[in-house]
């Protein structure tokens, strides 16, 4: 229980840290093209109109189901992928408006860890080279002196740096995602961008890499961006969490409010259709929710999730809820949150 | 109340032939399934326990793996010593399987109804136009909305979850005594997930089938299981009813395991990891095949492999130390190993 | 390097990428030692067959011609030996010309993708529209027989082949986590495709490398049998054959295989140095189709 309190008090202790990133707005839409003449016959909203801010030295989570837009976010921000629209503000920089040029200084700033530990390296090249990729890219030391970081990187994220002269497929699944940090981290970055980054591990490698994680966060005093479908790896290791559904946010809170006080019905069902690892839990109160995601290609009018909503009335299918702050750092886009408060 | 046991696992042994020699995939494997009842077999990747699935149904690759050893017994008969016309009436009719991906399950070419059609044609004797009825009201069952036009679509038109409720419902077609789930939810998102295991635990009460659940998610196990093996480099390591599986795990892999989840209903600072790799099939340790990862090992673990001995009445172990863990699992060493990664 | 000693190793356990191998490095091994095997009487024209008389009638296997002569007394065996470095000289040629061009446009077609895919696209299209030996007919005719002709009228119609080849596996490989990880670390365009994807992309263009090293030569063996190839007397096993046209059975009356060995010897270069390629074609595919390197 001390535990918890001091937890708390940790994340406190950080809303007032100053806000490292804000995102406006952003909206990324891909276009459907169809026939002869690859006419856009419709678009599909990735992301569509989504805003949240990050702050410096902590970890905002970013849960959602698969299609929801949590990785095209992850991937606008750093664009690797050009936005539709939208803004994201840096240091009071928008990286959004910058030339390609200007953005690749910034990129050191704003890494990523990948998925993928398999798909994410280079098969064809030496660890030495993939994790120093980035320093020569930025024009970073000599040759001598890249090789030097590179070995140290390597002890920092548990590797021996014995092995640097070898290929990604001499490593295990949890070593090989130790490389990708290694190769984000050498950039001396302030904010890294983890896209699902332990979701391919088994279990007990997971935890490792979420540990590593965890100590290289306060070692380097880092932000991350915890993109995960995972809601349990999401909850251990994030301050903030913000659950999207359909290419929009449907709540954003601190993880202890989140998921004590959920106020949008879709981070309730999502909840609660988390399996606990604990046979003599009864679950009664399970919220199944029926139907499928729609397409993002076409997604319902009004609130998104009302198809699907138990507590949906007809307003939900008119009119579009905005994301409103509704208790201190508790946001959240539902008509009707105020009816989910008392059910809590 | 005792029920009658459906499916015996005896001692099974499954080997690979691979290009670099003969390696063992899973070595002595012992369990049983009741009628009713809900094995959960739990363990991470190359663990062996799809491969243990693929024994049982004689579905290994063939001339790569081959079981030299081992019975499995269902209603008095070793499915091992069954020809493969015999075997091909028991699949899919007493003993039905599915798998993680439907989309690779399921026949690209052909409707899914159709697919389902052909297989109540074939074992229980329908006609096309009784098989096709049959179809939409087991479409209707698993919960697909608008059977009668889905029968008709491709795997492809349907969402992921659609899809692993048609391979339930094909699967679930014949009533079959036992259904093996190879990681069924783990493609699925959560919500469906939900969806899916909700369906499961009602057809499978309404057929009084049996399952073996094939998972790597604690969750799931303690959501669906009355019985749980767990595995761990092609032995099961510990064998127990679910609850006391989890309320006092004998075994340090059980107990790292557990240990080493991200749970949403304890709050930890640090998660307790397992240290070091899984072993490949071709290093295996000496001994004990989880000593090199374990925190409690002892010389004797190194030298002798522990037999799987019964701690209390129906919960099996395979440590030398399991009358010491209850002790030592409140203590456990990560030996985050930084800077000496083994390989 | 590590995947090539893989590669190699795989090949070893293999009886007939064994035999391809063989062949091909024997074939090496004879166009490299060609001026100790056939030493050429005038060494400033190597590749001009010697003539031993003017008859045109071929003359036996004898002591000095050991495989024989053809019609005009061109010998045989030393047709055979500098042919083998003919043979080498226009697959390396057009295979190489035609693999940068095809590496060209297909990298950038598959890398930028959007209407640059779509111009480079049409037009590989459009060179594919003409049958292959009917477009290099014409095209040698228009620029007059002779090797090098050939050699460039098969590289503009042999790209189309490496150019979509590769772009289909560029497109495959771009799509690799890797890329969009030196994207996100700020590697430029450039090094992203001569880094990761070029490396990635390029082993199943080996495969077809091995097989058109085979195609090439015949093709051009062709056309020199149809006269729009090498000059007369230059050493090409196409002309070899070509030569041996009036003598495969003979019309003279008496034994109607007498004059076999004009026949006989060129084929057996030209089936041997095509099968030696197919066959290690093959065994590449077998060993590296399966992406077993990775």
């Amino acid at each position: 229980m001390r535990k918890l309190e001091k937890l708390q008090n940790d994340s406190k202790a950080k809303t007032d840290e100053k806000v490292l990133l804000e995102v406006k707005n952003l909206k990324k839409y891909f276009p459907i093209k169809a026939g002869v003449f690859k006419r856009t016959v419709g678009w599909v909203k990735a992301v569509d109109d989504v805003s949240f801010f990050i702050r410096k030295g902590e970890t905002l989570g970013l849960v959602g189901e698969s299609g929801c837009g949590k990785t095209t976010t992850g991937r606008t921000i750093l664009r690797l992928i050009e936005p539709t629209a939208g803004s994201v503000h840096y240091n009071g920089e928008d990286l959004l408006a910058m030339s390609k040029r200007k953005m690749n200084k910034y990129r050191t700033k704003l890494q990523m860890i990948f998925q993928d530990p398999y798909g994410s390296l280079d098969p064809r090249m030496r660890v030495k080279d993939i994790i120093a990729e980035g320093l020569k890219a930025a024009h970073i030391g000599n040759r001598k002196e890249r090789y030097e970081m590179v070995k140290e990187y390597m002890e920092k994220v548990g590797l021996s740096p014995l092995y640097v002269n070898r290929f990604p497929h001499e490593f295990s699944g949890g070593q090989r995602q130790r490389i990708g940090i290694a190769r984000a981290l050498i950039m001396n970055p302030e904010l890294i961008v983890c896209d699902e980054a332990v979701s391919a591990l088994d279990v007990s490698i997971q935890a490792q890499i979420l540990n590593l994680l965890d100590d290289l966060q306060k070692e380097f005093n880092l932000t991350y961006l915890f993109i995960a479908h995972d809601l349990n790896v999401v909850k251990h290791i994030s301050d903030r969490i913000v659950v999207m559904y359909l290419g929009k946010i449907v709540e954003i809170a601190s993880k202890h409010e989140l998921f004590n006080n959920p106020l949008h019905p879709y981070t309730k069902a999502l909840l609660s259709a988390n399996p606990i690892p604990d046979p003599t839990i009864e679950r009664k109160d399970r919220i199944i929710l029926q139907g499928d995601v729609p397409s993002p290609a076409n997604p319902p009018k009004g609130c998104r999730f009302h198809p699907r909503c138990w507590l949906a009335k007809p307003v939900c299918s008119e009119e579009e809820p905005p994301l409103v702050e509704v208790r201190p750092d508790h946001y959240v886009a539902c008509h009707f949150w105020e009816e989910m408060e008392k059910q809590n | 109340m005792v029920k009658d046991v459906l499916l015996q696992v005896k001692n099974l042994h499954t080997v690979f032939h691979t290009e670099d020699g003969t390696v063992e995939a899973i070595g002595g494997v012992d369990f049983e399934v009741r009628q009713g009842e809900t094995l959960g077999i739990v363990g991470e990747s190359g663990c062996g326990k799809s491969v243990t699935s693929l024994s049982i149904m004689r579905l290994l690759p063939k001339g790569i793996g081959e079981v030299p050893q081992g019975e499995v017994i269902y209603k008095g008969k070793n499915l091992l010593k069954l020809s493969e016309r015999e075997m091909r009436k028991i699949r899919g009719k007493e003993i039905a399987m599915i798998f993680q991906e439907p989309m690779t399950a399921l026949n690209p070419v052909y409707t899914v109804g159709e697919q389902l059609a052909e297989m109540v044609e074939l074992h229980l004797g329908m006609s096309k136009k009784e098989a096709y009825d049959y179809a939409i009201k087991m479409f209707e069952k698993v919960g697909i909305p608008m059977p009668e036009k889905r029968i008709y679509e491709y795997p492809h038109e349907l969402s992921g979850g659609l899809r692993q409720r048609a391979m339930i419902a094909m699967m679930m077609s014949c009533n079959p005594n036992l259904l093996i789930a190879d990681e069924p939810t783990t493609a699925l998102d959560v919500t469906i997930q939900a969806q899916v295991l909700d369906l499961m635990r009602e057809l499978l009460k309404e057929y009084n089938s049996s399952l073996i659940m094939i998972t790597h998610d604690l969750g799931v196990i303690a959501e669906m299981a009355d019985r749980v093996a767990v595995m761990y480099a092609g032995r099961i390591v510990e064998y127990a009813d679910v609850v006391p599986l989890f309320k006092k795990p004998s075994h340090p892999y059980t107990v790292g395991l557990m240990r080493s989840i991200p749970r949403p209903d304890v709050e930890v600072d640090r998660l307790d990891s397992i240290k070091g790799v899984v072993p490949d099939l071709f290093h295996m340790p000496k001994g004990c095949r989880f000593s090199n990862r374990c925190p409690y090992a002892i010389d004797k673990c190194f030298e002798e492999e522990p037999p799987l001995v019964e701690v209390e009445p129906g919960h099996y172990t395979r440590c030398w130390r399991y009358q010491e863990m209850e002790e030592l699992s409140k203590h456990w060493e990560s030996g985050e190993e930084v800077g000496k990664t083994s390989k | 390097m590590e995947g090539f000693v893989k590669v190699l190793k795989k090949l070893m356990r293999n009886p007939t990428s064994i035999a391809g191998l063989l062949l091909v490095l024997l074939f090496v091994a004879i166009a490299i030692l060609a001026p100790v095997l056939a030493k050429p009487p005038y060494p400033d024209t190597p590749y001009q067959m010697p003539q031993n008389g003017w008859s045109s009638v071929p003359q036996p296997p004898s002591h000095e011609d050991i495989f024989g002569t053809t019609e005009g007394q061109y010998d045989i065996y030393y047709g055979i030996i500098w042919g083998t470095r003919t043979a080498f000289k226009l697959g390396i040629f057009v295979i190489g010309l035609a693999l940068i061009i095809g590496l060209f446009v297909g990298t950038i077609s598959a890398y930028f993708g959007g209407w640059v895919d779509e111009v480079l696209m049409r037009v590989t299209d459009i060179f594919l529209a003409f049958p292959f030996l009917v477009g290099v007919i014409v095209i040698v005719t228009m620029l007059g027989p002779g090797l090098n002709h050939v050699m460039w009228a098969l590289v503009i119609f042999y790209w189309m082949g490496y150019a979509r080849l590769i772009r289909g596996s560029v497109l495959e490989v771009k799509e690799n986590d890797y890329v969009m990880a030196g994207r996100a670390l700020g590697t430029p365009g450039a090094r992203i495709i001569t880094r990761h994807i070029l490396p990635n992309s390029i082993y199943p263009i080996l495969i077809q490398v091995s097989m058109d090293m085979a195609t090439i030569p015949l093709t051009a063996a062709a056309l020199s049998f149809l006269g729009l190839g090498a000059p007369v007397g230059y050493a090409d096993w196409g002309q070899l054959v070509s030569f041996s046209r009036n003598w495969i059975i003979s019309s003279s009356g008496g034994n109607p295989f007498a004059y076999w060995y004009t026949i006989t010897y060129p084929s057996l270069a030209i089936i041997l140095y095509a099968m030696g390629w197919n066959l290690l074609g093959d065994s590449l595919r077998d060993i590296l189709d399966p992406r077993m390197l990775i």
